[in-house]
């Protein structure tokens, strides 16, 4: 039995020193950096106000490798940025009198969408999850800019992606606004003020959802794992089979629309591990020669109707009971493949997805509980 | 909150209940002996070491193991035709012999009857008025003629049902079918007795004909030859198939208790063609096995496909054939 040492030394000798050294230095960086960041975390912005200067609205967003303070007051816009790359501070400050314009911008964080585009250069379940990514995120950006030609053109710039961000970051925008136009609207005539209802503060875009994130993110892993693990991806799996069957017919319990959506990507994805062609897994070749689309349009039929039915049998007032929709794989199988219904190994899968999309329900259950509890808490 | 607490412990009784049974489920899928191509192929092996025919039948489909059994009825087979091929050749000379004196006597009958017609047409001639008598000897052809036509229409009806068209008698044309037609009458009764029937000494193939050339070929072949036909007959080598696997059986039964396969072979995974060639995801009703023997000729492959039949697998086919795997002689 080799001890942990050796067995290190042996995948290092395998790696080779370049690759060993390329990763001492990969994790060194990213240690220096996250406790520079810890440290920043800690320092609070609190600017110098001039004589008479009053504060009118701040904005604090902090997310996962940056953070801001945005500070309006009746003279000057401030801000101070954090980031944990390069653990970079800046602050920056203009003057009312400067700001030509206020602007609130909302969109899809497209720069995640052309990155898909790019590592995509075909089928593959990287290039999958980026443009789903892309499609399911926000960006929403509050401008206070000083003209171009005004060099070195300052601008301030608070950001968000966190779609909960939206009603406070509305609210800055229309202080903010307020202030710019009481500032550089002619003072003899009445400010500019938004109506209330001018902007919306709730964003009623698509969104993928938490729960179906989890479906689809499950269900690819399953893949890869069977693919590695099996050699190829499949319905038949004592392990991964009753995972694919089981997490439409889970999602669909408490949302029909979950349900849908994990039916269709999480099929989506699997198909995309079964047949990446270029990127990131681009190394594992199709698995099992040509596409049999004749099946899969069979298989995402079934799915997309299994989610129905446990939708449907969650609506009529037994929730319990609509991980049984799974049940509905075993008349397909016979319909298709009528020879593979004598195998009680199938039997076991299907009344294995009954029991892994209840153990999901009881796993969400408590979820939404821990956090009900935590927020009372707080 | 306490709704969902409820709802949380009958979603436990539900996933535990339904987990256990997919759970007893899996483990009686386990213990079935054919549940997987592994495991076939396993039973499979086992089977070709078990010295019992029976017991490597219940492998295989019904197609396989005539495939199998009739490998070695092939051999008896080839052996049985070569011994009835000799016996023909053999019986020839005498069948030729019969044939010809039937011939003869028959030839002997033919140029009686023309004899006949002449006489009968002459008499007729001699009963004709001088004039027309007269007539007829200034033409030779008409005369010829007139015997001829007066002679067989006074033929007896025996004799003229004997020699058939007139027109062909005139000429001869008819003499080799009236010699196979009337041969086998013309022969005396321990001749005909012997060859059996008409049909035996006819021109072209009968089966009357090859067993006559039997009967008189068979006793003059080697021991050997004779045993190998033994009880066989001409007729159970016309369905090849059914002689293959009726006489192929107790060789092959023969062989399995005699020989052991030359070692244990390294089973490689199996693939399911569905999923390997159709890029389906379910895995089907047909697998192929490899499985690699280490001989001292290096390493022979075996392919065993493999066909779900009901809850279970069966062989389907073996490429190459059960018999030309690598067997050796079990120790005594």
């Amino acid at each position: 039995m080799r001890n942990p040492i050796q067995i290190l030394a042996e995948i290092a000798g395998q790696a080779g020193l370049t690759v060993v050294f390329a990763l001492f230095f990969a994790a060194l960086f990213v240690y220096v950096m996250t406790r520079n960041y810890q440290r920043m975390m800690c320092e609070e912005f609190r600017p110098d106000l001039l004589e008479g200067e009053r504060q009118i609205d701040r904005l604090d967003i902090t997310g996962l490798i940056t953070s801001s303070r945005t500070i309006l007051t009746d003279r000057r816009v401030l801000q101070s940025n954090l980031s944990w790359l390069f653990s970079r501070r800046q602050v920056v400050a203009i003057g009312w009198a400067d700001t030509h314009s206020v602007t609130l911008k909302r969109s899809l964080a497209w720069i995640i969408l052309i990155a898909g585009a790019l590592v995509a250069r075909g089928v593959n379940p990287a290039a999958f999850l980026l443009v789903l990514w892309g499609l399911d995120s926000r960006a929403y950006t509050i401008i206070f800019e000083t003209p171009f030609a005004q060099m070195p053109w300052t601008r301030v710039r608070a950001r968000s992606r966190d779609r909960a961000a939206l009603p406070e970051l509305v609210r800055f925008y229309r202080s903010g606004y307020a202030v710019w136009a009481q500032m550089r609207v002619d003072k003899s005539t009445a400010p500019v003020i938004p109506a209330p209802d001018a902007i919306a503060t709730t964003d009623a875009d698509f969104v993928v959802g938490k729960n179906v994130w989890i479906g689809v993110l499950v269900v690819m892993a399953a893949a890869v794992l069977q693919r590695l693990a099996e050699g190829h991806v499949g319905f038949d799996s004592s392990v991964f089979g009753p995972i694919y069957i089981a997490a439409p017919v889970a999602a669909a319990r408490n949302s029909r629309r979950d349900g849908f959506w994990v039916a269709l990507l999480g099929f989506l994805g699997i198909l995309m591990v079964k047949f990446p062609s270029t990127g990131l897994p681009g190394a594992l070749v199709n698995d099992g020669g040509v596409p049999y689309f004749a099946q899969y349009i069979g298989v995402l039929i079934t799915l997309l109707l299994m989610s129905e039915a446990a939708a449907a049998i969650s609506r009529f007032g037994w929730p319990t009971l609509s991980p049984l929709a799974a049940l509905l794989w075993l008349p397909y199988v016979a319909m298709h493949m009528p020879a593979v219904v004598s195998d009680l190994g199938l039997y076991s899968r299907i009344v294995a997805a009954v029991g892994m999309a209840s153990l999901a329900a009881i796993l969400s259950a408590q979820s939404q509980y821990l956090t009900l509890r935590a927020g009372r808490k707080v | 909150m306490v709704q969902g607490r409820k709802s949380s412990r009958v979603d436990v009784g539900v996933a535990l209940v339904t987990l256990a049974m997919a759970a007893g489920l899996w483990l009686a899928f386990e213990k079935q002996t054919h549940a997987t191509p592994e495991s076939s192929t396993a039973q499979f092996l086992h089977a070709l070491d078990s010295r019992d025919l029976g017991v490597v039948r219940s492998q295989l489909v019904p197609a396989v193991y005539d495939e199998f059994v009739q490998t070695f009825g092939n051999q008896r087979f080839e052996r049985v035709e070569h011994a009835y091929d000799q016996a023909y050749r053999l019986g020839d000379a005498r069948w030729v012999e019969i044939r010809e004196r039937a011939r003869d006597l028959a030839s002997q009958d033919y140029d009686q009857i023309r004899l006949r017609v002449t006489n009968l047409g002459k008499e007729a001639f001699a009963a004709l008025p001088v004039d027309e008598r007269m007539k007829l000897m200034d033409d030779q052809a008409l005369y010829g003629e007139f015997v001829f036509a007066h002679g067989v229409s006074a033929l007896s009806p025996t004799d003229r049902a004997r020699i058939g068209s007139a027109a062909e008698f005139k000429l001869s044309e008819d003499r080799d079918a009236f010699l196979d037609r009337e041969g086998f009458s013309a022969l005396g009764s321990e001749d005909k007795a012997l060859a059996g029937s008409a049909a035996a000494l006819a021109n072209g193939q009968t089966a009357a004909k090859t067993l006559l050339h039997d009967r008189f070929g068979i006793p003059l072949l080697p021991r050997p030859l004779r045993d190998e036909i033994g009880s066989i007959t001409r007729a159970d080598l016309q369905d090849v198939a059914a002689f293959k696997l009726k006489f192929g059986e107790p060789v092959a039964k023969k062989f399995m208790q005699d020989h052991v396969t030359a070692s244990a072979p390294a089973l490689q995974p199996c693939t399911y063609t569905w999923v390997s060639e159709q890029g389906s995801l379910l895995k089907g009703n047909e697998a192929i096995c490899n499985l690699h023997y280490t001989t001292r000729r290096g390493t022979q492959v075996a392919s065993v496909h493999f066909t779900k039949e009901g809850f279970e697998w069966r062989v389907s086919r073996v490429g190459p054939t059960i018999a030309d795997l690598p067997w050796t002689e079990r120790a005594p």
